[in-house]
């Protein structure tokens, strides 16, 4: 028996298989966006005001972006019709049409990807924030390679009962470092590794030989417990591991994978060590802009980010324009006869116009104390501007000359503009990231249709004008999801 | 048997197979219903037993945690997990704990109840030739195996299999196994992508049923006229469609905050063995919480619904009357659905998310409770009156009752937010849970396996052996679950892996036995004034040895399904239950395609002892049953021109 309405409606219900199908397969795709709309809510509404990393608006992240993001949005609305218009000229029986029409879909997603990945590329590539210990924020770029600890080592040592240990990843050489294993005393003969798949084999084979020799050290602990000897020799078993290289290999340490380093020595999270000689942990930055909103008001003018920036001007630059927009922000509120509601009482950040190292400009300022810095506490604490930011003109050298050094240990946590930089930037990639997926996967299938389904056409047009029809309902779908996204992403 | 004969049995399978296909195409990329079913029935099985293992080494544990585990510790894989002298660790003791809840519930339930029984039965009981879309329903059982090796292997990584429980909290999912190099190939990063795959498997499988159902009803088959079998089916399905993807954004998220570094549910300032964590914090354990459960709570009626349909197919059957309450019971589980959606956050009662939030969801926890007692109370009622055949189907479908209520009755202390307070994590929990799913779902699973075997092989299923199945079951579940109530109650915790000794001590020091409610029993019956904390401990040794005779008493089931299929008693015909429904009027087994005439419903599903009818049943499927009836049947035969 064939399975019917495979083609044609069942009269009582109105609808074909597939169509049935694609409404069903929707509405789980609206609980599957719906669940991540409403985590975007939780965050959001959960922002603990100075203790959590503040919500950024949109508009303020997105400066640079928010005509991208209209473009993307006006493509997909664009692509939804082309859909609609593809399928109507199946409907009619015209395949050139449809052709035009469906390439050109293809082509708008295609394009949308695109816009994507520019977006994506300078978000992680190109902005950077470090937080200092005391909750102050620099935002910026660091210079390549410099947020990774610069080391030059010796010896390594690891255990042989997990995975492949983490120092690995970090080797910066040309060429794997040739490693002699330190024997353990018993007279073999020293084992040289000067490739990574030696290594690999060398490792799984210590690893399965420290496991035997556990299973049999264990089975003899066992056999002497239930014979009833009292106090068996513990059960021992080396099983860590230790290489020399002779030259000192160059080891670029991932700081989320380092648990202390000093001068001599990086130890890992997963237990392994390196030991040689430190070159430098110093992190180079440029800073961009100085955001204090997580610092208490009164420790402002004191905080760790104006010591590490070193630049007093900078610092005045700060709060003089701290203070000019706090006066903007009264005025337009007397004005209304209204007091500043204490949101806006919070501000984002301020953008540093030049920042230089050394602090040239102590001469023309002169570091005379800030009068009325006590008595006007309050004005002081008020006085941060508003979220969107005015100077949109961020002073960007493409020179190193004006990056600073950031000590390491005065690093809360660093990182580009990528998901882990906050609940704002962790959603908005979470969420484009798998409405990206859905375009390129509802693509792909409009595509396979345009190209591969001359054939079923001319068998069946009615067929496989409801597939053109069930694979553009997706389409919709995906385009109304962008619709609901870029508002929430880019501008609110 | 009047609709097919013998003979044309015998054509069908000329018809069907003259076309031969290869063996791996019949029998492992089948796209047929049947084998399908069949495959997700014995995969289930298969990681039904394997969850079962897993939980003995647990109670092993639990009732003896001074002494080394038996048989096990010359196995290499155990030996790297338990301590020196071959007693469980505390990190073995979560891993399996986790992956039992895990693999019971994601790889042996609902794959069973749904898959398994949803797959076999329903296009058959609708009249439909296939699934709507065999292909994609192909796919939902590759995507739930794949889901499933990824869970069996992560047990052989270095870090071994997820650790965090069976619901896999953040931040404490989050953080786990961190320290290794390799997060990807750690258990808890695996337990997440085997998540997904087992969430997509299902959700194109509520997609494939809800389609099936709503449009490949054959001739006749009338919403009304449909087995209350297909009901549930159909209310599973929407459960599974809208409850799980939610969780697939939980999964996403979490695997985010592994693998990206993100912060979804790591808080501001969270320490990991006192190291500050290395995230931007300002995210929400508790938002975890709420998206798992909103998925885990329908989850419970996605096991307990396929369970409740296989049981009210046995009891009208075995009672030879009709399903007491059918369309009611029909409403009732169309309530319960749409309840099961909003009932999630009493899981939650003691996170802290509010006093008016509770309330919220304590209302509406009792409120489900009314279409649930709606069923079981039509099912116990269908008994009423009824001259009863006790077959093996019909001793399970019977304990099944009781069974339920007593799991469903001792939830309502845990419904409300007060109790609950006391009760959250304790043995007590457990105990309710299990209720409803070890001798409840599985009973219902257990009858239907025993009830549909002669359809898929032409023989009956051993009876002697099946009694020897059912009573010890019957008993030994009791002895697993029935002390876990007393524990519970008595505020010993579920996580304790050392069998309760931190319990004996904080009960001796802090709080006096005499203040539990066991030993206030003991008291009032004037029994003894035990050391209620030792007497609590020694419940253990009840529970753990009950569970390994029910072990070992599941070896007579093993036995019966895998003999049976060559040595059982041959069916006399198509319908060896005299029952009613369409799947009955297909050859034995069917063939590819299902039925050699095209099926048409006449009647309503359950028409046994019809008054004036000559036998004491009248099949859905048969125009002359009874001639009160027929006309009717004939006139509103066709509501569907094709």
């Amino acid at each position: 028996m064939e399975i019917p309405y495979e083609v044609t409606p069942r009269r009582d219900t109105g609808l074909y298989n597939a169509k049935l199908g694609i409404w069903l397969f929707l509405a789980s795709e609206v609980m599957l966006f719906g669940g991540l709309f409403s985590a975007y809510v939780f965050l959001r509404v959960g922002v603990q005001t100075g203790v959590d990393n503040p919500w950024p608006w949109g508009l303020n992240v997105h400066k640079e972006f928010v005509w991208l993001g209209f473009a993307n949005t006006l493509i997909l609305i664009g692509s939804s019709v082309g859909v609609v218009f593809a399928w109507v000229a199946l409907k009619e029986g015209d395949w050139r049409k449809f052709q035009i029409y469906m390439y050109s879909v293809v082509a708008c997603a295609v394009a949308f990807m695109c816009i994507k990945a520019y977006e994506y590329n300078s978000k992680l590539n190109h902005h950077h924030g470090i937080k200092l210990i005391d909750n102050s924020v620099m935002e910026g770029t660091i210079v390549d390679g410099t947020d990774k600890i610069r080391f030059e080592g010796t010896e390594v040592s690891f255990g042989l009962q997990a995975g492949l240990p983490v120092f690995l990843k970090g080797l910066a050489g040309d060429s794997f470092p040739e490693f002699t294993v330190q024997g353990d005393g018993d007279g073999e003969a020293a084992v040289t590794i000067t490739s990574e798949s030696a290594f690999n084999a060398w490792f799984f084979d210590e690893r399965r030989r420290v496991s035997s020799d556990l299973i049999a050290e264990r089975k003899r602990y066992r056999g002497e417990l239930a014979s009833g000897v009292e106090n068996p020799t513990p059960v021992s078993v080396s099983s860590s591991a230790t290489l020399v290289s002779a030259e000192p290999f160059k080891l670029l340490g991932n700081p989320r994978k380092i648990v202390t380093h000093s001068d001599t020595t990086i130890n890992f999270s997963d237990g392994s060590k390196a030991t040689g000689t430190l070159i430098s942990d110093d992190v180079l930055y440029e800073v961009h802009e100085v955001d204090l909103q997580l610092v208490l008001p009164q420790n402002q003018r004191d905080s760790v980010v104006w010591d590490v920036i070193g630049d007093e001007g900078a610092k005045k630059q700060f709060f003089s324009e701290q203070q000019k927009a706090y006066e903007e922000m009264k005025s337009y509120y007397a004005k209304r006869g209204e007091s500043i509601p204490e949101k806006m009482l919070r501000g984002y950040v301020i953008n540093l116009h030049d920042v230089h190292v050394g602090g040239h400009h102590d001469a023309d300022h002169g570091d005379e104390p800030h009068e009325g810095e006590k008595h006007h506490g309050e004005e002081v604490h008020s006085s941060e501007s508003k979220p969107s930011s005015k100077d949109a003109d961020v002073h960007t050298s493409h020179d190193h000359g004006n990056a600073i050094s950031v000590p390491r240990d005065k690093i809360k946590f660093m990182g580009n503009h990528g998901p882990r930089y906050g609940n704002y930037y962790a959603i908005y990639f979470t969420m484009t990231a798998l409405h990206g997926l859905h375009v390129i996967g509802g693509a792909l299938v409009l595509l396979y249709f345009v190209v591969f389904g001359k054939k079923l056409f001319l068998k069946n047009p009615d067929h496989f004008a409801n597939r053109v029809e069930v694979g553009g309902l997706f389409w919709h779908f995906v385009d109304l999801v962008w619709i609901f996204l870029f508002p929430i992403m880019y501008l609110l | 048997m009047s609709a097919v004969t013998a003979e044309k049995h015998e054509e069908a399978h000329g018809e069907h197979d003259h076309h031969v296909e290869p063996f791996w195409k019949k029998y492992i990329f089948s796209t047929d219903h049947k084998t399908i079913g069949i495959q997700y029935g014995f995969t289930s099985l298969v990681f039904l037993a394997f969850g079962f293992f897993l939980m003995m080494v647990m109670r092993w544990s639990i009732a003896y945690p001074d002494r080394a585990v038996p048989m096990l510790a010359d196995w290499p894989w155990f030996q790297s997990w338990l301590d020196d002298s071959g007693k469980v660790t505390g990190d073995l003791y979560n891993m399996f704990g986790a992956m039992h809840g895990t693999i019971m519930v994601f790889l042996g339930v609902v794959p069973l109840a749904f898959g398994a029984f949803g797959n076999y039965v329903t296009p058959l009981q609708i009249g439909a030739p296939d699934m709507a879309f065999p292909r994609l329903n192909m796919a939902s059982y590759w995507f739930f195996l794949i889901g499933g090796v990824l869970m069996f292997v992560s047990f052989f990584l270095p870090s071994g299999a997820a650790k965090a429980g069976w619901t896999n909290y953040s931040p404490l999912a989050t953080t786990t196994d961190l320290h290794y190099g390799d997060l990807f190939w750690t258990g808890q990063t695996q337990w997440i992508l085997g998540m997904v795959f087992l969430i997509s498997s299902s959700l194109l499988g509520a997609v494939n049923f809800i389609c099936t159902i709503i449009n490949l009803r054959c001739k006749g088959m009338t919403w009304m006229r449909l087995p209350f079998f297909v009901w549930a089916m159909l209310v599973t399905g929407f459960l599974l469609l809208l409850a799980f993807p939610p969780l697939e954004v939980a999964a996403i998220m979490q695997l985010m905050d592994r693998m990206g570094g993100t912060s979804f549910f790591v808080p501001t300032g969270l320490n990991v063995s006192g190291i500050p964590f290395d995230a931007a914090g300002g995210g929400s354990p508790l938002l975890y919480q709420h998206l798992f459960w909103f998925l885990a709570h329908p989850e419970v009626y996605v096991l307990i619904l396929p369970a409740i349909a296989i049981v009210s197919e046995i009891i009208p059957c075995n009672t030879r009357k009709p399903l007491w309450g059918y369309k009611t019971m029909v409403y009732a589980v169309m309530v319960l659905g749409f309840l099961a959606f909003i009932v999630w956050a009493h899981h939650m009662y003691i996170t802290g998310m509010g006093p008016a939030i509770s309330t919220f969801f304590q209302t509406t926890t009792v409120l489900i409770s009314i279409p649930s007692v709606i069923l079981i109370t039509s099912l116990l009622i269908s008994m009423w009156g009824g001259s009863i055949r006790f077959n093996i189907p019909m001793l399970f479908a019977t304990a099944f009752i009781p069974m339920f209520g007593i799991g469903g009755l001792t939830g309502l202390p845990l419904a409300f937010s007060l109790p609950d307070l006391h009760l959250h994590d304790t043995y007590y929990v457990i105990g309710h849970f299990h209720y409803v799913v070890a001798p409840g779902t599985i009973f219902g699973l257990f009858a239907g396996i025993y009830h549909w075997f002669p359809k898929l092989t032409g023989r009956m299923m051993s009876v002697k052996l099946g009694h020897l199945h059912f009573w010890p079951s019957l008993i030994l579940m009791n002895g697993i679950f029935a002390p876990m109530m007393f524990q519970g109650m008595a505020g010993f915790h579920r996580r304790a892996f050392d069998g309760g000794k931190a319990y004996e001590q904080i009960s001796s020091q802090e709080f006096a036995p005499a203040n539990s409610f066991f030993a206030n029993i003991c008291e009032s019956l004037n029994i003894i004034q035990p050391d209620a904390a030792v007497l609590m401990i020694d419940l253990n040794i009840i529970t753990s040895g009950s569970a390994w005779l029910l072990a070992i008493f599941q070896v007579p089931f093993i036995i019966n399904v895998f003999v049976s299929p060559f040595f059982g008693k041959k069916v006399k015909n198509d319908n060896p239950w005299d029952a009613t429904t369409l799947e009955w009027a297909t050859p034995t087994p069917p063939p590819h395609g299902n039925f050699t005439t095209e099926p048409v419903a006449y009647r309503g599903p359950y028409e046994y002892s019809v008054p004036g009818a000559d036998q004491d049943f009248t099949p859905q499927f048969e125009a002359s049953g009874s001639d009160a009836d027929s006309s009717e049947g004939e006139a509103d035969a066709d509501p569907v021109t094709v």
